[in-house]
């Protein structure tokens, strides 16, 4: 991968990854930091990344292993300081959607994310992750089931 | 909530100012810089393996055989090692290092005849595990000597079960398959898996218990004794290997440890780490905050903490990982955390560096940091630092991208798919400085 080629992955995807993973890790910051570490480690390895045929899912899975330990470290501060007014259009509903997230477990929300998200199948999640396409389907048959209890106890008591 | 509307509600929450961020020249220039101040003049090729900073040599490496034989018994009162200061080896020892591992990364292994098509070959205290396609099923072999050996023991599971890698307990050889169901099956005798090969004897096999729509059950058996298992369903019993008893799940996963005693079994390990401890008839799962709550796994009711159990707001950390081990707190300790036993009661300080991110598996610790992996062996207190590597925990190997890392007393094959590589006669770690 040449300099060229990669200044035009950096630039056509960085804004969507950012996007990606911090509906995964909870902080807009943290992500936005993953993913430059990701591409920096993407243009150090680029002979190698250069011959992936997912390089999205590759620097995706950097990014999100990065901003999932800084998110560890900063014990999920961000998902629970959530400015309201950063969110648009609906900030109260997506502040709900933002804490029902950060209810489930890494796997779950992972999973979820990649497939209402990104648009990914199953295999191409289980790929990206690791695990099995059985896991998979698990993963995203208790996350989503979780998300809906989450939002609903949200609208049954509504926040302060 | 309908599937569109929570794709909407995602798209919402990832829209949004990504802030300011570097152009692209400079997020190569970063790399760039990086590199060339890790790696020196010329060692280019170092970049594909392995950059470990402020290394110490683990000195068991080259120790005893490493088919069968477990790993030394920890030492409860092992103190953390200061980390020693890295002094800077010649340029001309650290291309010599990178050409070394370049090499082994690039050679071709000579695999046996009938291993089947698209091999995948790794390596782990058994040998030489060898994963490939033979008559539309998949066939895993195992050469405890290594390729140019003998064949140890392979098998064939039956058409729709997926094979998986094997793996030890004890002195034991376990094969992994798997399987999703449509359906429960009808109750009866389970699914025996076919074995093939010189150790064809029924002696491993991999049994069905019940499954239902996608979740999938997998027991791994040893004459007729239960030494590994994989559920992720509704309802089901195992058998223990006191005997006879049965012990009912519902509604989780557990991934089980085999020891001399019971099964050391850690729950639903993607969700959160529910804990057995002791025996099987016990487990604990979080309670308020960092408190913890103990559960009788029959009855599924609560129960008193077990005896010796840490104050709920002493633990600190668990992960799936942990097994039957807890972070505490604890002030002697360098980093202020210790890894505590709470069967024995003892405990073990953990490094300085292990403040965050902790995967433990028996003497070895994972911290995932920013700048790289940590790996620490609690027993020395021997610690190394991986960048750019993805790592993983097979629980006698902390696999690397590009390598292993070896727990103590463990001989240290090398892996990457499609090459196996005896690194018995490689570095294991980067000369300090490079």
């Amino acid at each position: 991968m040449d300099a060229a080629a990669f200044d035009a992955w950096y630039e056509s995807r960085y804004d969507a990854l950012v996007g990606q993973v911090s509906v995964m890790c909870g902080s807009r910051v943290a992500a936005s930091d993953a993913v430059q570490e990701a591409f920096v480690r993407a243009w150090a390895r680029r002979v190698e990344v250069g011959g992936y045929e997912h390089r999205d899912a590759w620097i995706r899975t950097v990014a999100r292993r990065l901003a999932v330990s800084e998110w560890r470290r900063s014990r999920r501060v961000d998902f629970l300081t959530v400015d309201p007014a950063a969110c648009d259009p609906d900030p109260t509903t997506l502040v709900a959607l933002r804490r029902a997230l950060a209810g489930l477990p890494d796997n779950h929300r992972h999973a979820v994310v990649l497939h209402y998200l990104v648009d990914l199948p199953v295999a191409a999640i289980a790929a990206e992750l690791g695990v099995g396409e059985g896991t998979v389907r698990v993963w995203l048959s208790r996350g989503r089931a979780r998300l809906e209890q989450l939002l609903s106890d949200t609208e049954e008591v509504p926040h302060a | 909530m309908r599937d569109d509307d929570l794709r909407g509600m995602l798209a919402s929450l990832a829209e949004g100012p990504a802030g300011p961020r570097p152009t692209a020249t400079e997020v190569r220039d970063r790399a760039t810089g990086r590199r060339s101040r890790r790696l020196g003049v010329g060692a280019a090729v170092a970049a594909a393996v392995v950059v470990l900073v402020a290394a110490m040599v683990v000195p068991q490496l080259a120790g005893p055989p490493r088919v069968g034989v477990p790993a030394a018994e920890p030492s409860a009162s092992a103190s953390a090692t200061p980390t020693p200061s890295v002094t800077v080896s010649d340029p001309a020892a650290c291309r010599a290092f990178a050409e070394e591992w370049d090499a082994a990364l690039t050679s071709t292994p000579n695999l046996p005849a009938g291993v089947g098509a698209e091999p995948m070959v790794f390596a782990n205290a058994l040998g030489v595990v060898v994963t490939g396609t033979s008559g539309g099923r998949t066939l895993t072999s195992l050469f405890a000597d290594g390729l140019e050996g003998p064949l140890t023991a392979s098998y064939r599971p039956e058409a729709g079960w997926a094979a998986g890698p094997a793996a030890r307990a004890g002195n034991t050889v376990i094969f992994r398959a798997s399987k999703t169901m449509s359906a429960p099956p009808a109750d009866g005798p389970w699914r025996l898996v076919a074995v093939d090969g010189p150790d064809a004897a029924p002696r491993v096999v991999v049994s069905e218990a019940q499954g239902s729509q996608t979740n999938v059950w997998v027991l791994g058996v040893f004459d007729g004794i239960v030494l590994w298992i994989e559920l992720e369903g509704t309802t089901g019993q195992l058998p223990t290997p006191e005997g006879p008893a049965r012990v009912r799940v519902r509604g989780v996963t557990l991934d089980g440890t085999p020891h001399p005693t019971g099964i050391d079994i850690v729950m639903d390990r993607f969700q959160h780490p529910y804990l057995f401890i002791g025996d099987t008839s016990v487990f604990l799962r979080p309670g308020d905050g960092t408190s913890w709550a103990a559960w009788d796994l029959q009855t599924l009711a609560p129960v008193a903490l077990p005896d010796g159990f840490p104050a709920p707001s002493e633990v600190r950390y668990n992960t799936p990982d942990l097994r039957s081990h807890l972070i505490v707190a604890d002030p002697a300790s360098p980093s202020g955390l210790a890894v505590l036993d709470p069967t024995s009661g003892t405990t073990r300080p953990i490094p300085a560096e292990f403040t965050h991110g902790f995967a433990l598996s028996g003497d070895i610790l994972l911290a995932d940091r920013l700048d790289g992996t940590i790996i620490g062996d609690l027993r020395t207190g021997a610690t190394i630092r991986v960048r750019n590597q993805a790592v993983r925990d097979e629980g006698t190997f902390v696999q690397l991208t590009h390598g292993y890392f070896v727990r103590p007393g463990q001989t240290s094959p090398h892996y990457d798919p499609g090459t196996v590589v005896p690194l018995d006669s490689l570095p294991n770690t980067v000369p300090p400085g490079c």
